[in-house]
């Protein structure tokens, strides 16, 4: 199974770059989350900085749902809870080496 | 916290106070307003409760309180997709879940959601820049689909009227064709061809208007409304001499108040220093003026038939600062207009030294003016020797 087996061009595209926000929403999604959830994590990862909005988490999750890159994994009552898929798993790791990339880039350039 | 009531009326005669819930009568049209106002409600100890007919609001007494409130519609498009007929039930899940309760729609669909107000968290529904955009696409859509509505439905009547007064028209003697009948058709078809393109015309502003409301974050639409400072004026002003004009901006420009936009009908003004500034105005006739007189050429450009052509300005802006000059604004293709500090003695930018009051009624907008009104008198007094 080599890289980008399971995503298609378009898809790269349209994520890489990744804008912070779906990033980290697809990093909060390695495990089963519900949207509160979703919302304290990664506020508690980025120290308060990202804070995810009623309808940017609805618009995000709908976006990455359509684009198979997560999924519904349970639905109680009234809470939705997501998990990443295959091809999501895919897209963020790519999106991860990019940006170790461009890090090292940006540290040749003006150091550490 | 000085309340704007430019959209309102304060109406608190029906006010029931049993010590539970007062009622009040307000008209929003902008949603911005609205939910300030709400916020401020619940900071004097009131929290929305209900809603009817858009305007009577009741709230139920509380101790002041920090709410957010939030308003929004759920409108499904022409042809909805699986996603989004799911999404007005998935959107609501996912504001409950983030902590909005739902409180009622109103007559018009818009929902009402409130939420306690937490330092660091959200406290919109629409936090980041990608949902903003689609959510002032959404908004602009609707508003921009009524218009169009209207639109059809002047054509249909207008087509519809014109085959109908064919037909009674058809086979009448002269005394016949303008009875009174039909002259009350004819009213009737042309006033409601006016309200339609009023109607429009309104749909499309409110459009415009939602669009521009919802990009921005509430930081920025206070900050761009200036709503709670006083660092900016508008005021509503018809000159038609220069000399009063130029003396109106010279007081301003004494006072601090520095122009920012210019219309027909209105002025908005900025906070500045007080200093004594000198004001002109340049056109594009004033300019070629300048050209021909130095040699060069007129700007004309055969190409330019709408007569839109905004080289002069580029001409203008660079004689103008040439001399020293500051470009305050310009009033839409017609006029530009410059200041400079009085102590710099500056050279005036066009001989004569007086201001002329250009753009107010350009000499395209009264020709066409006077042909209109030149136009239905004809048709009227034509229509009145007809009919005695």
């Amino acid at each position: 199974m080599k890289e980008g087996d399971f995503l298609e061009d378009q898809i790269l595209k349209k994520y890489i770059p990744m804008t912070e926000t779906t990033y980290y929403t697809l990093l909060s999604l390695n495990e089963p989350r519900h949207g509160y959830a979703i919302m304290q994590f990664i506020s508690g990862l980025t120290q308060k900085r990202i804070q995810m909005g009623t309808g940017t988490l609805y618009t995000m999750l709908g976006r990455l749902v359509e684009d198979k890159l997560i999924e519904i994994v349970s639905q109680d009552t009234s809470k939705k809870v997501y998990q990443i898929t295959a091809e999501g798993t895919e897209l963020i790791k790519i999106e991860i080496e990019r940006l170790a990339h461009q890090l090292k880039n940006g540290e040749e350039i003006y150091g550490k | 916290m000085e309340n704007r009531k430019e959209n309102s009326k304060d109406n608190t005669t029906d006010n029931r106070n049993d010590n539970l819930t007062i009622k009040r009568t307000k008209f929003f049209i902008s949603i911005m307003k609205e939910k300030l106002w709400l916020e401020q409600m619940a900071i004097e100890g009131f929290r929305l409760v209900r809603m009817t007919m858009g305007i009577r609001y009741t709230f139920e007494k509380i101790g002041s309180a920090k709410l957010v409130y939030e308003i929004d519609r759920f409108d499904l498009p022409k042809n909805p997709t699986l996603s989004q007929i799911k999404s007005k039930e998935d959107s609501l899940e996912m504001a409950k879940e983030m902590g909005w309760e739902v409180l009622f729609h109103d007559e018009d669909m818009n929902y009402y959601f409130c939420k306690e107000a937490v330092e660091g968290e959200d406290n919109e529904l629409y936090n980041d820049q990608d949902s903003r955009n689609i959510h002032a696409e959404k908004y602009r859509s609707r508003y921009l689909s009524l218009s169009n509505g209207m639109l059809i439905m002047m054509l249909i009547v207008d087509i519809a009227g014109l085959l109908v007064g064919m037909i009674l028209g058809n086979g009448a003697d002269d005394a016949e064709k303008f009875s009174r009948m039909n002259q009350l058709y004819l009213i009737f078809v042309v006033g409601y061809s006016a309200i339609c393109v009023i109607l429009l015309m309104m749909y499309n502003k409110m459009a415009d208007f939602y669009y521009k409301e919802f990009l921005v974050t509430k930081d920025e639409w206070l900050a761009k409304n200036d709503y709670l400072n006083s660092n900016s004026k508008k005021e509503r002003k018809i000159f038609f001499r220069a000399s009063t004009f130029k003396k109106y901006l010279e007081k301003n420009a004494r006072d601090g108040w520095y122009p920012q936009k210019i219309s027909y009908t209105g002025y908005s003004f900025i906070k500045g220093e007080m200093k004594e500034y000198d004001y002109i105005m340049d056109s594009k006739y004033l300019t070629n003026k300048r050209m021909t007189a130095a040699g060069s050429a007129k700007i004309n450009d055969p190409k330019d038939l709408a007569g839109a052509g905004n080289d002069w300005q580029i001409q203008s802006v660079k004689d103008a600062e040439a001399l020293g000059w500051e470009f305050v604004c310009a009033f839409q293709n017609k006029s530009i207009l410059y200041r400079a500090p009085k102590s710099n003695n500056v050279e005036q930018l066009n001989t004569g030294g007086k201001m002329p009051l250009v753009g107010i009624l350009s000499c395209k907008t009264s020709i066409y003016m006077v042909l209109c009104m030149g136009f239905g008198a004809i048709i009227g007094f034509v229509w009145a020797m007809i009919t005695l």
